[in-house]
């Protein structure tokens, strides 16, 4: 249980609503600084739509630009031939814009941190596995019914019952032997 | 303690770890993938993340490469006819100014020169899909218009001074168009200019300043031929960076295949062992399932 909180958690961090704004707002940012070809000079549009809450946050993530003309690669002020703005959003890939890192390396982080936690997660997960496992059998060792067990028993059982049965016929046959003062009868 | 009467139980699911075990390996073989899952190797998990990035870095480069070229010769080709009609402005300024012809001749060299001027004039004014490539970033405006009513002729540029670069993956940034002031409206050498006062000149049916002007569409001519040369160079240095990144892209994608790719001999020997283990186990349960000694009791 500890372990799914802790990767729950890990997850959350990662993907938290701030970081995924951060990049989404730069994006953002970028299109509305340029010239777009149908002439919006500045404010052609957010691409993506920022999601304001954590939950459902993965759906409410979205493209929201229609028209691939209000993609803005003008720089602001120039004609629309101009590729000044795309070549700026295309360097956000190398800046450190989330947490400090590019987008590219804080991905690969996530996926190795996430990577580790599932890693860690299946082995001890094995661990447990195979102690219970161990544990079970212990149990069952002392709790379980053995057919074995049971079947050397009832053949005790039985060797007894004839033993003691024996013991029956040898005291009959003494006394009646005792009986017709040691005459053999058919007299039991 | 009792030795545990339920072991069956147990060696099924030992059986069961065989089997998961047995279709992981065979998922390795088929996919030719090390890593299918970010569990079995986070680290070069990772590492495929960023050569992934790269790789395609690199080939949407590329791509845009081939096009960005099209463009390119499309602007180096226009200036390679704009130096063969400049060649010919020169030889008939040149046949005008010996001061052999009559005024009628001169007349008729001031139309042709008029039509050279028109041709440089469509050619300062190509276009490569659709986009003006000596407008600067006004693609969409025609750059150049022409006056007639003035003597000499005017051309008005319409474009602006924007210079567009193209950045490789490595940073360099490789210049794509000459914005059409530099070219044909220079203050140094105004290619277009030059060509309406030689048609003015000659148009009186005398020589007027037609010397000093030819010297003029000369310097005018070596201009264009050096301004060529800043296209030519920006083709063989987006050939050169295309090439790079494609190679880069290839050597990336070897990386990627040594990190991620199985080791097949290697996960065929653990199959064949996992494939004897689990037989060795399904024999034992075989064996052990027959019964107990309540069997042998009754016969």
């Amino acid at each position: 249980m500890e372990i799914v909180t802790n990767l729950g958690n890990e997850i959350a961090r990662y993907l938290d609503l701030g970081t995924r704004q951060i990049q989404l707002t730069a994006a953002n940012m970028a299109n509305n600084a340029g010239t777009d070809l149908v002439g919006d000079n500045g404010g052609a549009g957010d691409i993506f739509n920022a999601p304001t809450q954590v939950a459902g946050s993965a759906t409410a993530l979205q493209v929201v630009l229609t028209d691939p003309d209000k993609i803005a690669a003008a720089s602001l002020g120039l004609g629309t031939g101009d590729g000044g703005n795309a070549t700026a959003a295309a360097s956000l890939a190398t800046q450190g814009i989330v947490n400090g890192l590019t987008p590219s390396n804080f991905y690969s982080n996530l996926v190795s941190t996430l990577g580790a936690s599932v890693s860690e997660t299946t082995t001890q997960n094995t661990a447990l596995a195979a102690s219970v496992s161990q544990l079970q059998g212990q149990v069952n060792s002392l709790s379980g019914v053995s057919l074995d067990d049971e079947a050397s028993n009832l053949e005790e059982f039985q060797r007894s019952y004839q033993a003691a049965s024996q013991v029956f016929t040898i005291l009959n046959s003494v006394f009646a032997s005792a009986l017709n003062l040691g005459v053999e009868t058919a007299v039991a | 303690m009792r030795v545990d009467p339920f072991y069956v139980v147990n060696l099924s699911s030992s059986l069961d770890q065989t089997q998961s075990n047995q279709e992981q390996l065979t998922a390795e073989l088929s996919s030719g993938l090390r890593v299918n899952t970010i569990g079995e190797d986070p680290v070069a998990a990772a590492q495929n993340v960023q050569l992934l990035n790269s790789i395609q870095r690199d080939d949407s480069f590329t791509q845009t490469t081939s096009l960005t070229q099209g463009l390119l010769q499309v602007t180096d080709s226009a200036l390679g006819s704009v130096v063969t009609q400049l060649n010919q402005a020169v030889s008939l300024a040149t046949q005008a100014n010996n001061g052999t012809l009559n005024s009628s001749d001169l007349k008729a060299i001031s139309n042709e020169l008029a039509g050279v001027r028109d041709e440089v004039l469509s050619l300062a004014n190509t276009n490569y899909q659709g986009q003006y490539v000596f407008g600067g970033s006004q693609t969409g405006t025609t750059p150049f218009t022409l006056n007639n009513t003035t003597t000499p002729a005017t051309v008005t540029y319409n474009g602006d001074s924007d210079i567009n670069t193209l950045q490789s993956p490595t940073g360099q940034s490789i210049q794509l168009n000459l914005p059409g002031d530099q070219v044909f409206t220079s203050a140094t050498a105004n290619v277009l200019g030059v060509l309406n006062s030689l048609v003015a000149d000659y148009a009186n049916g005398n020589a007027g300043s037609g010397v000093a002007d030819t010297a003029a569409l000369n310097q005018a001519l070596n201009y264009v031929s050096q301004q060529r040369v800043t296209i030519d160079n920006s083709i063989t240095r987006l050939n050169n960076a295309s090439g790079a990144a494609s190679n880069e892209a290839t050597q990336l994608t070897a990386v990627q295949t040594n990190l991620v790719q199985a080791d097949i001999p290697s996960i065929s020997t653990q199959l064949s062992l996992s494939q004897s283990q689990q037989d060795a186990l399904i024999n034992v349960i075989a064996a052990l399932g027959q019964g107990s000694l309540f069997d042998k009791l009754q016969a």
